[in-house]
C-alpha cells in the first residue's frame, strides 16, 4: 500500500516554494508532509497531500515540473529507538534508502539565517512558536 | 580558427541517414538517377550547375560593372578607394578584390540614411532596415531590377530546401522592416507555393493555421521552431496528423546539427538552414539543399565570396574557419563593396550531391563580435549549445550569464532541465546533480574553461520570437 508522493522541480529563488504551498492553499488541498532537499540553484520538494491527482494537476497547470512516485509510509514508535526499530530492518536486508523525512506534524522547521527575523514574522502572522521545552513534553 | 574542418564528403552509400529517415515521410530517393537526382528540381540550372570556370568569369564582369559603378556613383566608395590608393581599372582579376576596402556596419551607421545608395531615394520601389538595437538602423534600398533579382534568389534557396508549387508556405518571420518575412514571401510566391504571412509571434494563432491550413513548409528562426515543436506538444497536437509540415526553412540566428536533430524530429519535418543579411538584400545569399544537408550553396553569379581571418584580413585556406566578407555584383540601388559580414563560416568548392556546382558555407559558427572571451579563452555560444544537445537531460533552451567577481570572468551556463529527466530519474535529486557535474566536465573539456551550470526550471527562461537571446553579459553593468 504505497502512498502517492510528488516531487517538485524548483528554482532556489525566494518565493518559489511560497508559490507552491499558495497554489495548493487555494485548491483546498492540505499538506501532510514535506521535505526539501537543495543545492545553491535548485531544489526538490517532496509533498504528501490529502489528494495527489488533483494537487498534480493544479501544480502542473501553474507550470511547475511535478514528478509522481510511490513512497512507503509507516508509523514509527514516538518514543526513543522508534526511528531505529525501522531502519535497522532495511540495514539488515541491504535496502538503501534515498531519502526520509517526517510526515502529518503540523510543527515544522525552517533553517533560516536571520533566526529573529523569522519569529518575528511568524509571530505577527499569529502563528504559534514551539519551544525546546514545549518539543519534549509533546 | 581550426576547430573546424569541412565535414568529409558525403557519398550515395551513406546518403541515407538518420536525419532523411526523420523527415522522409514516405519520400524515397532514385539514386539511380544521375544528377540532378529526379523529383528534387533546380530552380536555376543555368546558374546552379554551371562549370566553376564559366561562375568565375561572369564574376569578374559583374565585379568590375560593380566596383565602377558604385565609384562613380557612391561618393563614399570614392573616397574610401582613393584613400586606399585603388581606382576600378586596377580590377583585372577575381584576386585583385583584396585590393579594395573594406564596407562595414558602421558605414552604414555613419551614411543613415541614404548615404550610401546610388540612385536619388525617390527612383527606390522599397526600404527596408535591420534593427538599430546598437545605434542608428541600417537602411538599405531596392530598385525593381533589384527586386526581381532578390525574389529569383529567394527562389533559388527555397527550392534548393525541398518547397514545391503545391506546398502551402507559412512565413512567422516578422513582415515590416526586417527583410525576413517579405523575402521569403515573394520567393515562396514566385515558385507557386500557397503563402500564409502570419508574421511572428502569437504561438496560438500559428498552430491554429498550421493544422487548419495544412501549412507543409514553416518559415522562422531555428529556437521558434523549436518554441513551436514545444507548444503543439503541450496543445496535445500530433505530428503527422494535425501538424502536416515538410520543410522547415530556418535562418536568422546561429543553430547547429543537434539543434536541427531535434527540430526535425520534434516538427516531424526536413529542416535547412539559410543565410542573408539586409547589407546584402535579404535572405537569399546562401541556404542548403533538402538532398544534401552538407553546407549552404551560395548564388555565386551574383555574389563574390571571401572568408577572411578577422584580425589579419587575410584570406583563410579554404574549408578553414574565417570571416565571411561579400560582395553583391548585382545591385543597382546599393552596391555594397567586401562587406563584413562579423559571421564565421567556411567554405567549400566541392562538388555537391545535389547536382548544383556552387560553393557552400557551413553553418554560421558565430559572431566574431558574439565571441565571448572568458579568461582569455575565445568561447562561442554556439559551442555551448552542441555540448547541451548531445547531453540527455536539458532542453534547447539556455542562457549564458557572464560577471565579474573580483576581476575574474565567470561563465555561468544556465539550462532548463527537461520535464521527462525528472521523471525518468524518478526526481532523485543524485541524478540531477550528475547530469550538473557531466556538463561541467564536457564543457570543460571542449572549451577549455570551468563553468558553472546552473539547472532552472523548465519553461522559466525567457522565449525569443524572432533572435535568441543567448547571453547576458553583466561586466559592464557592475
Amino acid at each position: 500500500m504505497p502512498v502517492m508522493e510528488l516531487s517538485v522541480f524548483l528554482d532556489n529563488t525566494a518565493g518559489r516554494l511560497c508559490e507552491v504551498a499558495r497554489r495548493l492553499g487555494e485548491n483546498h488541498i492540505n499538506i501532510r508532509g514535506f521535505s526539501v532537499a537543495d543545492t545553491a540553484d535548485f531544489g526538490i520538494l517532496r509533498l504528501l497531500v490529502n489528494n495527489p491527482d488533483k494537487a498534480s494537476a493544479v501544480l502542473r497547470q501553474a507550470r511547475f515540473t511535478v514528478h509522481e512516485g510511490p513512497v512507503v509510509l509507516a508509523r514509527v514508535y514516538d518514543r526513543p529507538g522508534g526511528f531505529a526499530a525501522a531502519l535497522e530492518g532495511f540495514a539488515k536486508k541491504g535496502v538503501n534508502i534515498d531519502y526520509s523525512y517526517g510526515a502529518v506534524c503540523s510543527i515544522i522547521a525552517f533553517g533560516v539565517e536571520q533566526i529573529e527575523t523569522a519569529e518575528a514574522i511568524l509571530r505577527d502572522e499569529g502563528i504559534q512558536l514551539v519551544s525546546e521545552e514545549e518539543l519534549e513534553q509533546l | 580558427m581550426k576547430e573546424f574542418s569541412w565535414s568529409a564528403r558525403k557519398n550515395l552509400s551513406s546518403f541515407e541517414t538518420p536525419g532523411h529517415h526523420e523527415s522522409g515521410g514516405g519520400r524515397r530517393l532514385d539514386l539511380s538517377i544521375h544528377r540532378p537526382i529526379s523529383g528534387h528540381p533546380i530552380w536555376d540550372p543555368k546558374w546552379e550547375c554551371t562549370e566553376r570556370k564559366a561562375i568565375r568569369s561572369v564574376q569578374l564582369e559583374r565585379l568590375r560593372w560593380t566596383v565602377e559603378y558604385a565609384y562613380n556613383r557612391v561618393p563614399v566608395y570614392r573616397s574610401k578607394m582613393r584613400s586606399a590608393g585603388v581606382m576600378p581599372s586596377d580590377i583585372r582579376c577575381l584576386e585583385d578584390v583584396a585590393l579594395l576596402p573594406f564596407t562595414t556596419k558602421c558605414d552604414f551607421r555613419d551614411n543613415y540614411p541614404f548615404g550610401m545608395f546610388a540612385i536619388p531615394p525617390k527612383e527606390l520601389v522599397r526600404i527596408h532596415s535591420s534593427s538599430g538595437t546598437t545605434g542608428k538602423p541600417t537602411v538599405v534600398g531596392y530598385t525593381r531590377k533589384d527586386l526581381d533579382t532578390w525574389v529569383e534568389l529567394v527562389a533559388r534557396m527555397v527550392s534548393a530546401a525541398g518547397v514545391r508549387q503545391e506546398d502551402v508556405a507559412q512565413i512567422s518571420f516578422g513582415y515590416g522592416m526586417f527583410t525576413g518575412g517579405f523575402g521569403l514571401h515573394y520567393g515562396l510566391e514566385r515558385v507557386g507555393a500557397t503563402v500564409v504571412p502570419v508574421s511572428s509571434g502569437n504561438t496560438d494563432r500559428q498552430l491554429m493555421f498550421m493544422a487548419d491550413f495544412g501549412s507543409s513548409v514553416f518559415v522562422s528562426t531555428p529556437s521558434y521552431a523549436a518554441h513551436i515543436a514545444e507548444e503543439a506538444k503541450k496543445r496535445g497536437l500530433i505530428i503527422g496528423k494535425d501538424i502536416k509540415l515538410r520543410w522547415g526553412l530556418f535562418g536568422a540566428e546561429p543553430w547547429t546539427e543537434g539543434m536541427r536533430r531535434r527540430i526535425q524530429c520534434e516538427l516531424g519535418l526536413s529542416a535547412t538552414d539559410n543565410y542573408g543579411m539586409s547589407e546584402l538584400c535579404g535572405p537569399g545569399f546562401s541556404g542548403e539543399c533538402e538532398v544534401g544537408k552538407d553546407g549552404m550553396h551560395i548564388s555565386e553569379d551574383l555574389f563574390l565570396w571571401e572568408v577572411l581571418d578577422p584580425v589579419t584580413g587575410k584570406p583563410v585556406l579554404e574549408g578553414e574557419v574565417g570571416e565571411l566578407v561579400a560582395t553583391p555584383l548585382w545591385k543597382e540601388a546599393l552596391p555594397v563593396l567586401r562587406y563584413r559580414t562579423r559571421d564565421l563560416t567556411a567554405v567549400t568548392t566541392q562538388p555537391c550531391i545535389c547536382g548544383r556546382t556552387t560553393a557552400r558555407m557551413c553553418r554560421v559558427k558565430g559572431r566574431t563580435d558574439d565571441m565571448l572571451i572568458i579568461r582569455g579563452v575565445n568561447v562561442f555560444p554556439t559551442q555551448i549549445e552542441h555540448i547541451l544537445m548531445e547531453t540527455e537531460g536539458t532542453s534547447p533552451h539556455y542562457l549564458l550569464v557572464v560577471t565579474r567577481e573580483a576581476a575574474l570572468d565567470t561563465l555561468e551556463v544556465w539550462v532548463e532541465i527537461s520535464e521527462k529527466h525528472f521523471v525518468e530519474s524518478r526526481s532523485r535529486l543524485s541524478k540531477m546533480t550528475e547530469l550538473q557535474a557531466s556538463l561541467v566536465k564536457k564543457i570543460h573539456s571542449v572549451l577549455g574553461v570551468s563553468v558553472k551550470v546552473k539547472l532552472v526550471e523548465p519553461q522559466t527562461l525567457e522565449r525569443s520570437q524572432g533572435k535568441a537571446k543567448r547571453v547576458l553579459d553583466k561586466r559592464n553593468l557592475e
